[in-house]
């Protein structure tokens, strides 16, 4: 009993010591950090203040949280009609087929997402790929703006995202009871009807574990609206990075990853009150 | 003459290369209770199936009331189906499942209302309107099932496997209940199914299916009593079958000796010297007598049980390679190992003609 007790604690250990030192051990200080002062020199005051949550609700910061949201929604919104077809399409198709389209979406996580993402100026800029192929068939006069802009930013997280949502929400579809489907079909329900009443609200769960991976990344990827949005465009990941690399103020930057923090928290209880499992979220 | 309701006139259904169903042709009755019987893999569900349009016919026509209905989506068509696992919807409860066809179908609240309550109550569900599928037994969800289908007033119930799901008694108890539904409503119910027993219970006919073709149609009584073919006479009931080669013959009487060395009188039905016949005697039709006549052999009982209503045994005879399956329903006792003669009364033999298989 004991050496079985002994064993329990020496493969569970590293698991622990790694969430307590990489993972609860900096929240803490993070959320210590953010009921501090900064002083004017990029350092920190050891007093306790709110005033960092206070500077949140300023009305640059408030613009800067809304833009991050609608951007966000924006990515979730597209990655959700994007992921749902592909998932029906999916549905009948042989196992074979289903493994290989399923892999090819998996793909791009073999290369890293900076890179990835780099790749993308290359086909959206002025004189890129997608400018002189649309030019060339005469289709437009002048280059159209594609990055630099708030729609390079969203042609960027939904890429680099789109692999969150799809493996959700097929999972949730691919569990439709096929039969469930003919019976709709025998009672005169078509296809948008189905879809609408029986396969929606039947994968609402996947959709929903989807849209939160998809949504709070979407709001802190800042490397993606520093690159395709040229840096002109502040998403509070960019937010959150300048408090703790150019504008030195750490409670600052703290309070607003506590914020973003403890917002995804009332995201899931809100997902808990309308009906959903936990364990469906895959553990969160 | 009866009025047909759905006719299937030389279906074909190929999968890749192979046909599932070969040139089916089948009408069936307004108001009857047809099954489908047959071994799984016979082709039986995907009929069903081609019926209700969820699976495409490749070749042949299927009629609803005289109209063509073969390219006709399952959307719209006139029928509804009772699935194997009940395919309730999950997320509905169980006044919103049976209220689902008829929202689809637009019709109007308040007769969609009656409607449902109507159905409810002949299902006796009342009072469970608010519960989910999860919430609910096997036999309840069952009855979801059939309250989603009959609720849409259509003429034709299709059922695929509706009671392979339930326990043994609550099957009992749903077969005799959907017999009754089906003769109140006066729909034509098409039943699939691989349990004889079943199909012998609730059907007016049956078909039975096997390799994608209809081996005999016909009552419960004929299909048990007169097989046409080995198939059927092994696949419904237990059988004692014979091959035999025709001796002698007379003006009424066939003598006849199975392989097995016993000489038996049939009916004759101008059979000719040589001619290789197959027999099937139920088990129920052979008798134990105390005297020798005609068709009467001597055995040894194996194997004997008593069942309370009857009593099973098997007869060695012959050389006793073979055993004679016996059912008794007297309350005699027997041993294992007596000797007892047995008769196989002429009339009971069945008759396959040439000795095909």
């Amino acid at each position: 009993m004991n050496r079985k007790k002994a064993f329990q604690i020496i493969v569970t250990l590293p698991v622990v010591v790694y969430s307590l030192l990489l993972i609860l051990i900096p929240i803490v200080y993070v959320l210590f950090l953010s009921f501090l002062k900064s002083d004017s020199f990029g350092g920190i005051e050891y007093q306790f203040t709110l005033e960092n949550y206070l500077m949140i609700f300023d009305i640059i910061y408030i613009k800067i949280l809304l833009k991050s949201f609608i951007i966000g929604l924006l990515t979730t919104f597209i990655c959700i009609c994007i992921s749902y077809p592909f998932s029906i399409f999916l549905m009948d198709k042989s196992e074979t087929k289903r493994n290989l389209l399923i892999k090819l979406v998996m793909i791009p996580f073999l290369t890293n997402s900076l890179i990835r993402t780099y790749g993308w100026i290359v086909l959206l800029r002025k004189s890129g790929v997608v400018n002189t192929t649309l030019s060339s068939l005469n289709l437009i006069d002048k280059p159209l703006n594609l990055m630099y802009n708030n729609l390079g930013i969203i042609i960027g997280m939904v890429y680099t995202l789109l692999p969150f949502m799809i493996l959700p929400v097929y999972s949730a579809v691919s569990k439709i009871d096929a039969r469930v489907i003919d019976a709709a079909k025998d009672l005169g329900a078509n296809k948008i009807k189905r879809f609408i009443h029986i396969i929606v609200p039947e994968t609402l769960a996947g959709v929903f574990n989807g849209s939160l991976m998809v949504f709070i990344p979407a709001i802190g990827y800042f490397f993606i609206s520093d690159i395709l949005g040229g840096g002109k465009i502040m998403i509070v990941g960019n937010l959150i990075k300048n408090q703790f690399l150019t504008a030195r103020n750490w409670p600052f930057g703290a309070a607003i990853s506590i914020f973003l923090i403890v917002f995804t928290f009332l995201l899931i209880r809100i997902y808990k009150k309308i009906g959903g499992k936990l364990d469906e979220l895959g553990g969160l | 003459m009866e009025k047909v309701i759905i006719r299937l006139e030389n279906v074909s259904k190929k999968y890749d290369k192979d046909y599932v169903i070969k040139n089916l042709s089948l009408d069936i009755y307004d108001g009857e209770f047809l099954t489908l019987l047959g071994p799984s893999g016979c082709g039986k569900t995907t009929v069903l199936r081609m019926i209700s349009g969820l699976e495409a016919v490749t070749e042949g026509k299927i009629y609803l009331e005289g109209e063509d209905i073969t390219d006709v989506s399952p959307i719209y068509r006139a029928v509804n189906t009772i699935f194997q696992n009940f395919a309730l919807f999950p997320h509905m409860t169980v006044w919103d499942n049976i209220n689902f066809g008829l929202k689809m179908k637009k019709v109007p609240v308040d007769i969609a209302q009656k409607r449902i309550k109507d159905a409810i109550s002949l299902v006796k569900l009342d009072g469970y309107e608010k519960r989910y599928p999860s919430e609910l037994s096997g036999g309840e969800q069952q009855r979801v099932a059939i309250a989603r289908g009959i609720v849409m007033n259509h003429k034709v119930l299709l059922l695929d496997e509706s009671l392979c799901s339930l326990d043994l008694k609550l099957k009992r108890e749903m077969q005799v209940e959907l017999k009754k539904l089906q003769k109140k409503l006066k729909m034509t119910f098409i039943y699939v199914t691989h349990d004889q027993d079943e199909a012998l219970t609730m059907s007016d006919r049956i078909a039975i299916i096997n390799n994608g073709t209809i081996e005999q149609l016909g009552s419960p009584r004929e299909i048990y009593h007169h097989p046409k073919t080995l198939f059927t006479a092994d696949f419904i009931g237990e059988s004692n079958i014979f091959k035999a080669v025709v001796k002698k013959v007379s003006k009424d009487i066939a003598y006849v000796v199975t392989k097995e060395g016993l000489l038996l009188e049939v009916d004759n039905n101008e059979y000719q010297i040589d001619d290789k016949l197959t027999l099937i005697v139920r088990p129920e039709n052979i008798q134990i007598v105390n005297k020798q006549s005609s068709n009467t052999y001597i055995g040894k009982i194996i194997n004997y049980i008593y069942d309370g209503a009857l009593a099973k045994m098997e007869v060695k005879f012959g050389d006793e390679k073979k055993a004679l399956k016996v059912t008794l329903f007297d309350d005699k006792n027997y041993e294992d190992d007596s000797q007892v003669y047995f008769k196989i009364p002429k009339e009971s033999i069945t008759i396959l003609g040439d000795n095909n298989e």
